[in-house]
């Protein structure tokens, strides 16, 4: 027998710690489109956020520049009230992000404490809120949207960023059924499991496990429902502008650009075709990165 | 089976009732009226008006005398349209709705499921990733700016077809594209998943083993079974197809209902905005309700309760 015997290490290889949401990271940057529409979503907030600082002046009129075709001093041209596109685009964009990030949170607000509420109490609350849930699922969701939008814009509310306000609160009312079963259903799946079980038999009270346990692994399904609903929302906008039922002239939003532009589309179709643009690519780009944060939180659905 | 049919006909009534409670309460609880015009009425002229469609009565006994006429099929009269009756209006504008939904779901099963099968049978091809490319596409560009694009294209570039009217087929094809294209995206996906879900089955592999000839087993088996999950989406389709149909009506001026929607809601005409909600609600719950009881036929599996 030999006098020194192997040396057997038994601290943990130097490995890298696969946490869920690391794992996920890496899945995601794997993901060649999820990453190009991620880039073009992070730049869209970019651009939101400097908005004023890059085009301070997205309402200015220059009589004597009307209908300037693209090129020259004014990159995408300019419209009947001489006002510059790519100016009014930029402002829009600020008007689609506000749209995406403020709906949801409404939706949010309202839908994860009806799901939640629904699955942690049971019985008659969850009937009742289940049922309520069917029926506004019933409402076809843009005709009450319109509904209430045409409501709300007899108040003085609607004022507030140019309308935006009622549009964020119209599409948050009509929109929560989902997120709100979502909720439900994950959290009634989520409390038969048994690490749940082990956690309650170690003595862990009820918010304990809902806070540590339900609520983080319910969050990847409700993120990725969430990145699908801003390119939902900001649709949504676009659409109730375009009808003229969204944001106040003059405030630019890219649908109320597409209505203006379609008076002349035959003489001008820049003035559509840009927004239109806009509009394609920014929902394109979220509904990669959609895709690629399903793919990469749930990598059991691929 | 039967019970659940019952069942789920009767839940149809409570839904449209809710509908019709929050679409009136929401109507009337804005201030301003339907009489609000650029020069304001004499105070005299609008109580007559107010008397003459019984807005003179407190709200809730309008809406209990509404929906004791909708009970015997009576949606009232439409203000706008020289009182003209809600429901000739909407009888008026339903044979172009449905034809303009029926084109564009023509247009999204002949679009999407042919696609979704060649995607699903040349798995990871250029042909799968074409087909996915569309399907991404069409399924992230709005209807109206899917319409904003083709009309750039094939009016404004090509003067191939007219921008707006009703009655011949070259008028129906932007309309019924731009209204198909998203829906056809969505059939391609499900139709490729469900038919990759469908390929790996045993019993394909079983009618493989028997020396089935490749087309019979896609025939028989594949497709078949993988067409279920499509159907089931059809109501949704369906759904879609009549409620997103406005938008596209009023790009291209063609008078189906959802016209007389989006005039209502601007003239503030009740009657008009309640039977059009009305309308498309039920034409919903209805559409919902026939893939149903066709999903409980064509899946055997399938047992209500």
């Amino acid at each position: 027998m030999t006098a020194h015997a192997t040396k057997i290490d038994l601290s943990a290889p130097p490995r890298h710690q696969a946490s869920l949401w690391g794992d996920a990271w890496h899945r995601l940057l794997r993901n060649r489109m999820a990453v190009v529409g991620g880039g073009i979503v992070i730049l869209l907030l970019l651009v939101a956020l400097l908005a004023n600082f890059i085009a301070p002046y997205p309402n200015k009129q220059d009589y004597s520049a009307v209908f300037q075709a693209p090129g020259g001093k004014y990159l995408l041209g300019t419209d009947n009230l001489g006002r510059d596109q790519l100016s009014r685009l930029i402002h829009g964009a600020r008007v689609a992000v506000m749209v995406g990030i403020f709906t949801q949170i409404v939706i949010l607000a309202i839908g994860l404490p009806i799901g939640s509420m629904a699955a942690l109490m049971g019985g008659k609350v969850d009937n009742l809120l289940m049922r309520l849930t069917d029926i506004v699922y019933a409402f076809p969701d843009l005709l009450l949207i319109i509904l209430l939008s045409t409501v709300l814009r007899d108040n003085p509310l609607r004022d507030v960023w140019g309308g935006l306000l009622i549009i964020f609160f119209a599409i948050g009312v009509a929109n929560w059924v989902g997120i709100a079963r979502l909720t439900r259903g994950q959290l009634l799946s989520l409390k038969e499991r048994d690490f749940v079980e082990a956690a309650r038999a170690l003595g862990a009270n009820n918010p304990h496990i809902i806070w540590k346990h339900l609520l983080p692994n319910a969050l990847g399904p409700i993120i990725v429902s969430v990145t699908f609903g801003i390119p939902f929302a900001i649709f949504t906008e676009s659409t109730l502008s375009f009808l003229g039922l969204g944001m106040v002239p003059p405030n630019p939003s890219w649908g109320s650009m597409i209505q203006d532009g379609y008076q002349a589309i035959f003489a001008y179709p820049y003035l559509v075709l840009f927004p239109a643009l806009a509009i394609a690519i920014t929902l394109l780009s979220f509904t990669f990165l959609g895709d690629g944060l399903r793919d990469a939180l749930d990598p059991r659905m691929k | 089976m039967q019970l659940y049919l019952i069942r789920r006909v009767l839940w149809i009534i409570p839904v449209l009732f809710f509908i019709t409670l929050i679409t009136f309460a929401l109507m009337h609880s804005v201030p301003g009226g339907p009489w609000d015009r650029e020069k304001r009425l004499a105070p005299a002229v609008v109580e007559n008006l107010n008397r003459r469609y019984g807005l003179d009565k407190p709200v809730w006994l309008q809406y209990v005398d509404f929906l004791g006429n909708a009970v015997h099929g009576d949606l009232g009269v439409s203000f706008s349209y020289q009182d003209r009756k809600v429901t000739d209006v909407i009888l008026e504008g339903l044979p172009v709705t449905a034809t303009l939904a029926f084109s564009a779901l023509l247009v999204a099963l002949i679009m999407g499921i042919p696609m979704g099968i060649i995607a699903a049978i040349k798995q990871n091809s250029w042909a799968d990733y074409l087909c996915l490319f569309f399907a991404t596409i069409g399924g992230a560009v709005p209807n109206f700016v899917m319409a904003m694009l083709l009309i750039i294209v094939f009016s404004v570039g090509l003067h191939w077809l007219p921008t707006s009217g009703w009655g011949t087929w070259q008028k129906l094809l932007m309309p019924a594209f731009a209204l198909g294209v998203y829906h056809a995206a969505l059939l391609a996906r499900i139709t490729r998943a469900s038919m990759i879900e469908a390929i790996r089955q045993d019993y394909v592999r079983t009618a493989r083993a028997k020396g089935m000839l490749e087309s019979l087993i896609l025939l028989r088996h594949i497709l078949k079974n993988a067409m279920i999950p499509v159907v089931t989406i059809l109501g949704p389709v369906a759904a879609g197809l009549i409620a997103g149909s406005f938008i596209i009506e009023s790009i291209f001026a063609v008078p189906g209902v959802g016209k007389f929607f989006i005039q209502g809601i601007f003239a503030r005409d009740y009657g008009l905005m309640m039977g059009t909600t009305l309308f498309y609600a039920a034409v919903i719950a209805f559409a919902n309700l026939a893939v149903d009881i066709l999903y409980g036929f064509i899946d055997p599996r399938i047992r209500y309760q």
